[in-house]
C-alpha cells in the first residue's frame, strides 16, 4: 500500500546492503520520504547536530559496528540538547536477535523500539499507527514496542 | 548446520564437567520475586519442576535454624547494601527431609538506575567438609574434657552429652565394667524402662541360671555382649576392623535365623524401639575391653565412615583417660593402705651387727622377705634376697655409702621374696650404731614392702608417657597459654615448626616465654595476622568468644603454605588458659584452590560460548536478513529493470558473504578438533621461511622487511598446524595494518625466561588505541579500522590457537608506532 505522508528518515548501518534496500523498502511504501544513510556513525552524529529544526525525523540505528557501536551512539547522542534528542524517533535496528540487546534497548529511556532486519512494509505502518495492540505486533515479529 | 551441531556438543561438554564438579547454578529475579536453578541444584535441594521456585519457596528450604539469620543477610545486606551473596547455611531438602550444608556465592545484576534487578550464582553442598570440620572440633574439645582434672563420672557424662548434642543423636552410653557385669555408667537420651531392661548384660537361662562357656567364663546377652567378648573382628558380621558393631539400618537384623546371627541371646530391645542406626564401640585399655560407647538413632543411615573412625578414635583416648583416672585412684587409695600399714606396725624391723655379721628381724620383715626362722641370716644372705640386677649396686650402696661414709640407709630396692621367688620392691631405712671409739658396731632400721605403690607409679608414669606421645605425634602445632600470654606447654610439633621456619628461635616462642608480646612484636612489624590471632586469644580468654578458628596464609621462603588456627579455651584451671592449635592445611587449600580455578575456567569457557553465540546470531544473521529483504523486494511489482538488476547482485554478493562466514566459523570450531594431531618439534627459522615463500608476492609488493632472531630457542614441541596459522596471521596482520607510506618491519625473537618460553611479534604498524577498546582485540568479528579489509577473524583464530596448545598471548600497542605480541609457553610443554 503506498502512502503519501512525508517524513524524513536517517539509517546508520555500516552494511551498503542493508542502507540500499532499507531506503527501497521506505520508498516502495513511502514514495514522499526522504531517507539519508551513513556507513559511519560519527558522520551520521555530525549530520544529527546540524539537523535543521524540521519535523520527527526517524533514527534507525544499527548495534554491531566497527569503531563506534549503536550503543556508543547512544552515549553520544545522550549528551546533546534535548531540542535535537527530541526531533529524533530513535529505534535500534539490527539483525542480532540476542535477548540481552533487546532488553539493553528496552532500558535505554532514547530507545522507542527494537526492530529487526529486514524492515517491513507492516512494522512501517505500526510506526505511523502508534496506538497498534502491541500484542499484535509481537505476533507478526516486527516490532516491540516499549512500554512508556 | 554442521556448525550448531559442534556448537551443541561443546556447550554439552560444559554442562557435563559443572555437572561433575556438583556446581549448582541459580538465578533470583527481584522483580517477579522468583528463581530459576540448574539441574544439578535441584538435586541438591531435593526439589523437582513442581516444586514453588519463589523467594518464601527459598526460605522455606532453609533450616529453621538459619532461615532468620540468612532471609536478614539476603534482605538487609545482599538487596539493601548491594552486597555480594556470599553464605554457608543448612538447608533442609525437600525430598528426603535431610539437613545438608550448602555454600551459595551470589552477584547481583543492576539496571541503568542501579537497582537490583537479578542476583545470580553457584551453590555447593559441603557438608562433607562441614562435617569433618565439625569432628575436628569435637575431637579437640572431648581432649580437652578427657585432659581436665574432674571425676571420672562428670567426665565421661560430659562427653557424651557433647557427642549427643553437636553429632544429634537420639541416645548415648557408656557402658563400664562392674563385676562380671557391664552396666551403663552413665547415658543421654535413653529412657528409664529401656535402661531397667538393658542394664545387665549376664546372659541367663529361663530358670535363672548363669550362661558359661565351656571356660567357665559368662557370658553376655545380644550385641553389646558380642562387641565386649571382643572376638575376632573378621569371624564375625557387622564389626568394623576395630571390633566396633555399626549398622545404618538396624531392621533387618530381626530376620536373622539362629544359625546367621553371631550373637548371643539377641534380644533386640533397640530394634523394637525403632532406633535405625546403632553404634557400639568397644572401651578398651591395655587390650582388655572395659566398656562400650553405645550411640543410637532413630534415622536410618545415621553413620558416615568418617564419623565411625572418629568415634573409634574417640573411644581410644577415653579408653587411655580412663587408665590414667583408675591410677590415681589407685594411688590415692595405696595411700591411705600403706598409712594403715604403719598405723599397724606392718614395717618390718632388723638389726644387724656388723662385727659378728649376723643379723636379726621381726616376723613382719620375715614375711616380706619369705623366709623362715632357719634362714641364716648373713650380708651375704640378705644381698642373696636382693634381685640379682640389683645386687652390685647394693653392694656397693651399703659399703661405700653406709659403712664407708656413714651415711643413714635410705634406698629402694628390688627383692626376690625367697618362698615364692616374686619381686618385689621394698624400701630400707637403717641408721649406724656407733661405740665410745667412734666404731660401727649395728645397723638398725626398717624395711616395709612398697611394691603396690611402685607398680601403680610405674602404670603411672607409663599412661602419662601414653599422653604425652598423643600429643607429641599430633600434626598440629599445639601450645598451652595462660591469661597473661605465658606458653605453659607445648608439644612437639610446635616445637619442630619453631625451629624449622628459623625466623622465630625456639626461646621466643617455647615454654616460659610470652606469646601474646610475640604477636605484639609481629604486628609492630605489620602483621595483620597476628593482630587477628592475638585478639581471638584474648576474647576467648575473657570469655566474649567461646571458641576461635581462622585459616590464614603462611608462607616459608620456598613455599606457599596455609595453616588453620584454632583457639579454645581450657576451663579447669583457676585461671583462665588456652589452647591454641596451628595445623598445616596447605593441602586441602590447594585442593580447594585448584577447584576454584577449575571452576572460574568453566566460567569463562562458558563466557566465550555465550560471546560465540551472539557473536554467531549477528554474523549468520546479518547476510541473511539482507537475502529475506531483497527477497521481498524483488516480489514488488512497483520495482523497474535497473533496480532488478542491482538487487539481484547485492543478492549475490549476501550469499556470498553468507558462505564466507560459515567457511569462517567451520575454520574456528576446528580448532578444537584438531588438538589430537602429532606434536612434532618445530623449528622457528624453517616456520618462517615456509611463511615467507607462502606469502612471497605480499612481502614484496609492500615491501616488507622481517628480521628474526631464534638464538635463544629455535624449536618447540608442539601442533605444526596452529604454529603455523599463528605466524600466519600475526604476519600478515602486521603487513594489513601497516602505516600509510612506511614499510612493514616485523622483529620475531624467542626468548626462555625461567621455565617459559616467549614467542614476540614487534611491528611499526598503525597500533590500536588500547584504552578505548583493548579488551575486544581478540573478539571474533572485532574490527578496528574500517578502512582497511579485515573480517576480525584472524586475532580470534591466533588466541584461541595459542590457548589451546597451553600458551597464553597479550598485546601492547600504540597509535601510529606498532604493536607487539607477545606469546608464553610453558616450558614443559615440549616433552608432553
Amino acid at each position: 500500500m503506498v502512502h503519501q505522508e512525508a517524513f524524513n528518515a536517517i539509517i546508520i548501518d555500516d552494511d551498503p546492503i542493508n542502507n540500499l534496500l532499507t531506503t527501497k523498502i521506505i520508498q516502495l511504501d513511502f514514495p514522499k520520504a526522504e531517507v539519508i544513510t551513513f556507513l559511519d556513525p560519527q558522520a551520521g552524529l555530525d549530520y544529527i547536530y546540524a539537523l535543521p529544526d524540521q519535523n520527527k525525523t526517524l533514527l534507525l540505528l544499527d548495534i554491531n559496528m566497527p569503531k563506534l557501536s549503536g550503543w556508543d551512539v547512544l552515549e553520544i547522542l545522550d549528551g546533546y540538547p534535548d531540542s535535537i534528542k527530541g526531533r529524533l524517533d530513535i529505534y535500534m535496528f539490527t539483525s542480532s536477535i540476542s535477548l540481552e540487546d533487546k532488553q539493553k534497548a528496552k532500558d535505554n529511556p532514547l530507545v522507542l523500539g527494537f526492530i529487526e532486519k529486514p524492515l517491513s512494509s507492516l512494522q512501517l505502518e505500526i510506526y505511523f499507527k502508534k496506538d497498534v495492540d502491541w500484542k499484535d505486533i509481537q505476533r507478526n515479529s516486527a516490532v516491540s514496542y516499549m512500554n512508556h | 548446520m554442521n556448525n550448531t551441531i559442534i556448537l551443541e556438543e561443546d556447550r554439552e561438554v560444559l554442562l557435563g564437567s559443572l555437572k561433575e564438579a556438583r556446581i549448582g547454578f541459580w538465578e533470583l529475579d527481584i522483580c517477579s520475586g522468583t528463581f530459576k536453578s540448574s539441574s544439578v541444584l535441584d538435586e541438591i535441594l531435593g526439589i523437582d519442576n513442581d516444586y514453588d521456585r519463589t523467594i518464601e519457596g527459598w526460605v522455606k528450604l532453609i533450616h529453621q535454624d538459619d532461615r532468620e539469620v540468612i532471609y536478614d543477610y539476603y534482605r538487609n545486606y545482599v538487596i539493601a547494601q548491594k552486597n555480594h551473596f556470599n553464605k554457608q547455611y543448612r538447608i533442609e531438602k525437600n525430598d528426603d527431609k535431610t539437613t545438608r550444608w550448602i555454600h551459595s556465592i551470589g552477584k547481583l545484576k543492576f539496571d541503568s538506575d542501579k537497582n537490583v534487578t537479578k542476583v545470580f550464582g553457584t551453590c555447593q553442598d559441603i557438608t562433607e567438609r562441614k562435617n569433618s570440620e565439625t569432628l575436628k572440633n569435637l575431637s579437640t574439645k572431648i581432649l580437652a574434657i578427657l585432659n581436665s582434672a574432674k571425676s571420672k563420672k562428670v567426665i565421661i557424662r560430659h562427653i557424651l552429652t557433647l557427642i549427643k548434642d553437636e553429632m544429634k543423636f537420639s541416645a548415648v552410653g557408656m557402658r563400664y565394667k562392674d563385676g562380671n557385669d557391664y552396666p551403663y555408667f552413665e547415658q543421654n537420651g535413653f529412657s528409664d524402662s529401656f535402661i531397667r531392661a538393658e542394664n545387665s548384660l549376664i546372659a541367663k537361662e529361663k530358670n535363672g541360671t548363669l550362661c558359661v562357656d565351656k571356660d567357665g567364663n559368662i557370658i553376655l546377652d545380644c550385641t553389646c555382649g558380642l562387641v565386649i567378648s571382643g572376638i575376632n573382628p573378621q569371624s564375625a558380621p557387622f564389626l568394623t576392623e576395630r571390633g566396633s558393631f555399626i549398622t545404618n539400618n538396624s531392621f533387618p537384623l530381626l530376620e536373622l535365623t539362629p544359625d546367621q546371627d553371631p550373637r548371643f541371646h539377641p534380644r533386640n530391645t533397640c530394634i523394637h524401639r525403632k532406633y535405625g542406626s546403632m553404634a557400639i564401640i568397644p572401651i578398651k585399655y591395655e587390650n582388655r575391653i572395659v566398656g562400650t560407647l553405645q550411640i543410637n538413632e532413630h534415622k536410618t543411615n545415621a553413620f558416615s565412615n568418617d564419623m565411625v573412625l572418629f568415634l573409634e578414635d574417640i573411644c581410644l583416648s577415653i579408653g587411655s583417660a580412663l587408665m590414667r583416672l583408675d591410677v590415681k585412684d589407685l594411688l590415692e587409695n595405696k595411700e591411705k593402705f600403706l598409712l594403715e600399714v604403719q598405723e599397724t606396725g606392718r614395717i618390718g624391723t632388723y638389726e644387724f651387727n656388723i662385727a659378728t655379721n649376723k643379723w636379726g628381724c621381726s616376723q613382719i620383715l620375715a614375711d616380706i622377705f619369705g623366709i623362715d626362722a632357719n634362714y641364716e641370716m648373713t650380708f651375704e644372705n640378705w644381698l642373696n634376697i636382693v634381685h640379682p640386677d640389683q645386687r652390685g649396686m647394693m653392694h656397693d650402696y651399703f659399703v661405700d655409702e653406709v659403712l664407708g661414709k656413714r651415711n643413714r640407709f635410705d634406698k629402694v630396692y628390688k627383692i626376690v621374696r625367697l618362698y615364692d621367688q616374686t619381686d618385689h620392691w621394698v624400701h630400707g631405712f637403717g641408721k649406724i650404731k656407733l661405740n665410745d671409739k667412734n666404731e660401727i658396731i649395728s645397723l638398725i632400721g626398717t624395711i616395709s614392702d612398697i611394691t603396690e605403690q611402685k607398680k601403680s607409679e610405674i602404670e603411672l608414669e607409663r599412661s602419662e608417657s601414653f599422653n604425652k606421645g598423643i600429643l607429641k605425634s599430633l600434626m598440629s602445632h599445639l601450645a598451652v597459654i595462660d591469661h597473661e600470654g605465658k606458653i605453659i606447654s607445648v608439644n612437639d610439633s610446635w616445637n619442630r615448626f619453631g625451629i624449622e621456619n628459623g625466623e622465630t628461635t625456639l626461646a621466643n616462642i617455647g615454654i616460659g616465654s610470652n606469646y601474646f608480646e610475640v604477636c605484639e612484636r609481629a604486628i609492630l612489624s605489620g602483621d595483620k595476622i597476628a593482630s587477628e590471632a592475638l585478639q581471638a586469644m584474648k576474647n576467648v580468654l575473657t570469655g566474649i568468644d567461646p571458641y576461635f578458628y581462622m585459616e590464614y596464609p603462611c608462607d616459608s621462603p620456598d613455599i606457599k603454605r596455609w595453616f588453620s588456627m584454632r583457639v579454645l579455651k581450657f576451663n579447669n584451671f583457676e585461671k583462665p588458659m588456652v589452647i591454641t592449635l596451628h595445623q598445616d592445611i596447605t593441602e586441602r587449600k590447594n585442593i580447594e584452590n585448584e577447584r576454584e580455578k577449575a571452576f572460574l575456567d568453566l566460567v569463562q569457557r562458558n563466557k566465550d560460548l555465550e560471546q560465540f553465540s551472539y557473536i554467531v546470531s549477528h554474523n549468520l544473521r546479518a547476510p541473511v536478513v539482507n537475502i529475506l529483504g531483497i527477497n521481498r523486494i524483488l516480489h514488488d511489482e512497483a520495482l523497474d529493470n535497473e533496480m532488478q538488476k542491482l538487487f539481484l547482485q547485492m543478492l549475490n554478493t549476501s550469499t556470498e558473504k553468507l558462505d564466507s562466514v560459515i567457511r569462517d566459523l567451520n575454520h574456528v570450531l576446528q580448532i578444537r578438533n584438531n588438538l589430537n594431531e602429532q606434536r612434532v618439534n618445530i623449528r622457528f627459522p624453517d616456520l618462517l621461511s615456509d611463511i615467507n615463500l607462502s606469502i612471497a608476492n605480499l612481502i614484496n609488493d609492500t615491501g616488507t622487511k622481517i628480521i628474526s632472531d631464534f638464538s635463544d630457542v629455535i624449536e618447540v614441541h608442539s601442533l605444526k598446524s596452529y604454529l603455523y596459522s599463528i605466524f600466519y596471521n600475526l604476519i600478515s596482520n602486521s603487513i594489513k595494518y601497516k602505516q600509510e607510506h612506511i614499510n612493514p618491519v616485523i622483529e620475531i625473537s624467542s626468548r626462555k625466561m625461567g621455565d617459559t618460553v616467549q614467542l614476540i611479534f614487534k611491528d611499526n604498524g598503525r597500533g590500536i588505541d588500547l584504552s578505548k577498546r583493548g579488551g575486544q582485540v581478540f573478539g571474533l568479528y572485532k574490527r578496528f579500522h574500517d578502512h582497511v579489509e579485515g573480517k576480525g577473524v584472524g586475532l580470534f583464530m591466533v588466541k584461541n590457537q595459542v590457548e589451546s596448545i597451553g600458551g597464553k598471548i597479550s598485546i601492547e600497542s600504540e597509535v601510529n608506532i606498532g604493536t607487539t605480541f607477545r606469546i608464553v609457553f610453558e616450558h614443559n610443554n615440549e616433552n608432553e
